[in-house]
């Protein structure tokens, strides 16, 4: 079980490092995907366009730095459950949306929705796996 | 102050830091956090500045364009792409400024025409309306 539990962190941490390098280097790009959700002003999602990259590349080398691991994976949940209502509701609204998850622009419409969807909630479930094998690592080593 | 906590707080720390350095030396990010229009994108005012002949195309779905449009405009969508281009090969002659919008900032559906345009059929002055129909409804008082 630990070597899935380290397979599985090092694969999260990579997940969300991939996700950052891209928007980072190209801002604009994903600042039109985040307008495409119209959730945001566009003068706030400028600054989520250029904030959230890092942070998703911050947590994601946070995670492989064990004194770190527990707030790198509060974060991850976090990041996700925020990607996943983003989704939800561009789904439910039925928009055409760029998604930006990854740096290069797809458009995600219609069905396309539920393989990113799928994506998210693997992610999500990965993370919370992961959370409670930290919180149960813990609480032994406390004991 | 707990470990986890301590951690989650340098985490976001460190990452508003980048971001904040980001944006104090790299131009591109500082006329993205003003809004202002990128290389590819034109004005409202500065179409109107402009001299030469204009084309304007209409990137929106076909309903949004039959209930209003910019003078003039053709439609031009990815939907009916081919039975919308022949008109706007026929209007283009050489010389012609292109500017193709859709609804606002949030929608792609211009720059996608307008990428598409200049990499399939050559036209060399094409632009995105920055702010599209809701900048042009705003400044028509409509």
């Amino acid at each position: 079980m630990k070597r899935v539990e380290i397979i599985l962190r090092l694969a999260l941490a990579a997940v969300f490092v991939a996700a950052a390098v891209p928007k980072i280097a190209d801002p604009a790009a994903f600042h039109d995907a985040i307008l495409s959700y119209r959730l945001l002003p566009a003068s706030l999602s400028a600054a989520v366009a250029l904030w959230l990259p890092w942070l998703e590349l911050c947590t994601g080398l946070a995670l492989l730095w064990p004194r770190h691991r527990a707030a790198a994976l509060g974060l991850m949940l976090a990041l996700t459950v925020v990607f996943l209502a983003a989704l939800g509701q561009a789904a439910w609204r039925e928009l055409d949306i760029v998604c930006g998850c990854f740096g290069r622009p797809a458009s995600v419409r219609g069905a396309a929705y539920l393989e990113y969807l799928g994506r998210d909630l693997a992610l999500l479930l990965v993370t919370v796996w992961l959370l409670l094998r930290e919180r149960n690592t813990h609480t032994a080593a406390g004991r | 102050m707990r470990e986890p906590l301590r951690s989650l707080l340098g985490i976001l720390a460190i990452a508003t830091l980048l971001a904040a350095a980001t944006a104090a030396f790299r131009p591109g990010v500082r006329a993205l956090l003003r809004d202002a229009p990128r290389a590819d994108e034109t004005t409202l005012a500065a179409a109107r500045d402009h001299r030469g002949p204009l084309l304007w195309l209409d990137a929106r779905p076909a309903a949004d364009f039959s209930r209003a449009h910019i003078p003039e405009a053709l439609p031009l969508t990815a939907e009916e792409w081919d039975a919308q281009i022949v008109a706007v090969i026929q209007r283009w002659q050489p010389g012609t400024r292109v500017i193709v919008y859709c609804d606002d900032r949030a929608c792609g559906a211009s720059r996608h025409v307008a990428e598409k345009l200049r990499r399939e059929y050559q036209f060399d002055d094409v632009r995105v309306l920055h702010g599209g129909w809701h900048a042009w409804r705003e400044a028509s008082g409509q």
